[in-house]
């Protein structure tokens, strides 16, 4: 049986909310939507579990990712550390001050520290408003410029965002997509804050505008030492852009680990299955790979499966666990914790699977950045591993 | 309107193409002016191969496949070309004979199933009602077909999922559900419109392994329009390149991945993070905004974005706009719209683009 990893030999197993330095670290973050019935008198008949137990830390200047599929609990989990949403239960660390009970307008200075990036750029701006307006809004609720003022860091905004200052008073309606997304990141960096939580910024942009964006965030997190939590469903583009990586499904983290770790050696079953999933543009290589397809349908989040999460779609559980371990999956509950430096996973039997992020330089990459690989003939390498 | 030279065709007859869409253009007149859709498109498809259509949102794909169904009948849509499905004529069909070749000749799977399948009636009344359109059969025997067809996309228990409505199905199941009713009456064309872009990729896998499986088994002539240029590569046999409602490349998958030769080709696979390959430090976008359809450039319509226009002696790039012709050293097939030289064009995707990727 695996045992966590213990970087010191000390009893407790490391949680990826141990790490006390963080600019921002959730421990057992819980979110549930009551869900009522009745038309006079509601009664609570169950809840949503959206976020179930989720624990992380994000450190000043990094950028975290997230990923999942659709409903896995992302965006709430976004929108309850920008204190848009009310958490049930765990706590919120921001700068050493437990944030999660306080409200959003009982904080001046969570306010301008913590801002938001949405992903649909159309239904995010207020379509009578103009751009100088939405820009400006948060300078305006801090009072501490006059209209000129205003008027003028809002042009340098946007033109640090790559707009046409000219376009001031324009309406979002007279802006492209990747435009529109330009204005919410002038809107979220205006006030200076220390971490954006960035909700599908790019999902709704075609490659070409996407790739504008995404090196304009990096851009403006160098300049401005921002923090990112960075929620996506592509794999890809959270590989480009994040320092470490969180796995969601179901409301639960199912891995945590730096960037090149969870591609190169990923450990969770579930990590792999995704993973797999993910089409690679090299139709020599396509033609290689395994995928590990998943069966069945994502249960309702209302009423998870018992243990394991994870249990009921497991190619593992399925096809390779002994019954006595299947029993293990499905009564308890795996804990996220380190199972390789740094490397968090959920699962029992967790297990290093290099061969599935397809590279033929995914293989160990050992974090130095910018070394082009030695494959030579194109996309006909060997598979790591 | 000059004749367009043709991607994989030099003879007048369609050779073996089952659809052949040639010098396609569909123009909407509007307020603000004319809307050029598409603009001179032409492309074959052959049975039992699947074409992918890729271009940014606006490059006119699904234009293109309503055209081919006969959807913009009875609208503002100016369309001229020709559209040959297996020795018809589509352009000049009447909105009779088109609806009758859809559901029965060809049939589309959309990219939201939910807008597609009604949401009062029965899923399996509403695949089952598709089938009695084109064939004279009983319900029970209809009904029969349906189930059959829900097992064979992976319905599980498909006797009683029959009785579902859709709001019961996964998004995943809708989509099956959709695949389900566009093939029950066995067409011999699928157009597929971003048929999982709304959908995660551990489903998106299960539904493009399952478009896969048809196509082998019924020998269908597949167009899958996405804009993911990993679906492509999974998926597609051939590829139109779309931009600005023109084709402006096609070929091979290997002939697009492998030896591209038109800069809109090279800024889309330099542009997209990799998961496949060693991590860079920065990504390579294409500069500026798609071009708009009603003030198209003059010249090539990629030229305001483009960063090679000084390869061209002369400004063409602003004063002509390129035919497609078939690359010389390519394979059959392989065409490009650009008025670099040949040798030139290879030489900068080999010598500096593609070490890049
Ligand atoms: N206000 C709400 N009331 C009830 N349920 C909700 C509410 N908001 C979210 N949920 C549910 O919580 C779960 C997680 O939602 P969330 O929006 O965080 O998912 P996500 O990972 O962001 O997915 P997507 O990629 O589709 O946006 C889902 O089952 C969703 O339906
Ligand atoms: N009925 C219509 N009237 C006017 N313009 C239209 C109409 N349908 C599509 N268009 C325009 O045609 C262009 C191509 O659209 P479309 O084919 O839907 O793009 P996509 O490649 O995203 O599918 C777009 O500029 C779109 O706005
Ligand atoms: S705990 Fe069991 S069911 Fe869960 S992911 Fe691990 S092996 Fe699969
Ligand atoms: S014709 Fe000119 S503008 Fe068009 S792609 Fe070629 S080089 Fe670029
Ligand atoms: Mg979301
Ligand atoms: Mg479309």
């Amino acid at each position: 049986m695996s045992t966590a990893f213990r970087p010191d030999g000390a009893d407790a197993p490391l949680t990826p909310a141990d790490d006390t330095d963080a600019l921002l670290r959730v421990n057992n973050l819980t979110k549930y939507f009551p869900i009522k019935q009745g038309i006079l008198i509601q009664r609570q008949i169950g809840a949503v579990k959206a976020v179930d137990g989720v624990s992380f830390a994000v450190r000043a200047g990094e950028t975290l990712g997230l990923v999942g599929e659709s409903g896995c609990g992302k965006s709430t989990t976004g929108r309850v550390v920008t204190k848009l949403l009310d958490p049930t239960a765990g706590e919120i660390y921001f700068d050493g001050q437990d944030i999660a009970k306080l409200k959003r307008h009982q904080m001046r200075s969570l306010r301008t520290d913590i801002q938001m990036i949405f992903q649909d750029p159309y239904s995010s701006l207020n379509p009578r408003h103009t751009i100088g307006t939405i820009v400006g809004a948060p300078f305006r609720i801090q009072k501490t410029k006059t209209d000129k003022g205003v008027k003028a860091e809002v042009q340098s905004l946007m033109e640090r965002v790559g707009l046409n200052p000219e376009h001031y008073n324009r309406y979002p309606h007279e802006f492209s997509g990747g435009q529109r997304q330009r204005i919410g990141i002038a809107r979220a960096i205006a006030l200076r804050p220390k971490l954006i939580v960035c909700d599908e910024p790019v999902s709704a942009l075609d490659v070409s505008i996407q790739a504008q964006v995404v090196n304009l965030l990096e851009d403006l997190q160098s300049e401005f030492g921002l923090t990112y939590i960075f929620v996506a469903h592509d794999l890809s583009v959270v590989r480009h852009i994040a320092d470490r990586v969180a796995v969601m499904y179901l409301g639960k983290v199912m891995e945590l680990a730096p960037r090149d770790t969870l591609y190169s050696t990923p450990m969770h079953p579930y990590t792999h299955s995704l993973m797999s999933a993910v089409p690679v543009p090299d139709p020599k290589k396509e033609g290689r790979r395994e995928r590990i397809l998943l069966i069945g349908d994502l249960p309702s989040p209302i009423n998870p499966p018992p243990g394991c999460v994870f249990h009921t779609r497991c190619p593992k559980y399925r096809a390779v666990l002994s019954e006595t371990d299947r029993e293990r999956c499905r009564s308890e509950v795996p804990v996220l914790e380190a199972k390789a430096p740094s490397q968090f996973v959920a699962c029992h039997f967790p297990e290093v699977r290099a061969d599935i992020a397809s590279g033929e330089d995914a293989g160990i990459s050992g974090g130095e950045s910018g070394t082009v690989g030695s494959e030579s003939e194109a996309g006909t390498g060997a598979t790591a591993l | 309107m000059t004749a367009q030279p043709l991607a994989r065709l030099d003879k007048p007859d369609v050779g073996d193409a089952f659809l052949s869409v040639r010098d396609l253009r569909v123009h909407f007149p509007t307020a603000d002016g004319l809307v050029k859709g598409v603009d001179g498109l032409s492309f074959d498809v052959r049975r039992g191969e699947i074409m992918g259509i890729v271009g940014e949102s606006g490059s006119g794909k699904s234009v293109t496949s309503q055209a081919i169904l006969g959807l913009h009948k009875g609208s503002q849509a100016r369309i001229t070309g020709e559209i040959w499905l297996d020795g018809h004529e589509l352009v000049g069909a009447t909105e009779e004979q088109m609806r009758s070749l859809r559901g029965d000749q060809m049939a589309m799977i959309f990219q939201d199933p939910l807008s597609s399948m009604h949401p009062f009636y029965r899923v399996g009344d509403q695949i089952a009602e598709a089938y009695l359109v084109h064939n004279k059969v009983s319900k029970s025997v209809a009904k029969k077909r349906t189930i059959e067809m829900l097992d064979r996309v992976g319905i599980p228990n498909p006797d009683k999922r029959f009785s579902d409505y859709p709001h019961q199905f996964s998004g995943g199941m809708r989509q099956r559900a959709m695949i389900a009713m566009a093939l029950v009456c066995d067409p011999k064309l699928l157009i597929a419109d971003e048929p999982t872009t709304a959908l995660d990729v551990t489903v998106q896998a299960q539904i493009l392994d399952l478009m896969k499986d048809l196509q082998r088994e019924f020998n269908s002539a597949i167009i899958l329009i996405t804009h993911d240029l990993g679906v492509v590569a999974e998926t597609c046999d051939h590829v139109v390149v779309m931009y600005g409602g023109q084709c402006v490349e096609t070929g091979s998958v290997n002939d697009l991945f492998y030896e591209p030769e038109m800069p809109y080709s090279w800024g889309l696979l330099t542009s997209m993070p990799r998961m496949d390959r060693t991590r860079q430090e920065r990504l390579q976008p294409i500069p500026g905004q798609p071009p708009s359809l009603i003030r198209v450039p003059k010249g090539c319509v990629f030229n305001p974005r483009c960063g090679y226009t000084e390869h061209v002696p002369g400004r063409r790039c602003f004063t002509d706009r390129p035919d497609l012709l078939p690359t010389s050293g390519g394979s059959a097939g392989h065409a490009v719209r650009c008025h670099i030289d040949p040798d030139e064009r290879r030489r900068l995707w080999t010598g500096d683009i593609q070490p890049t990727l």
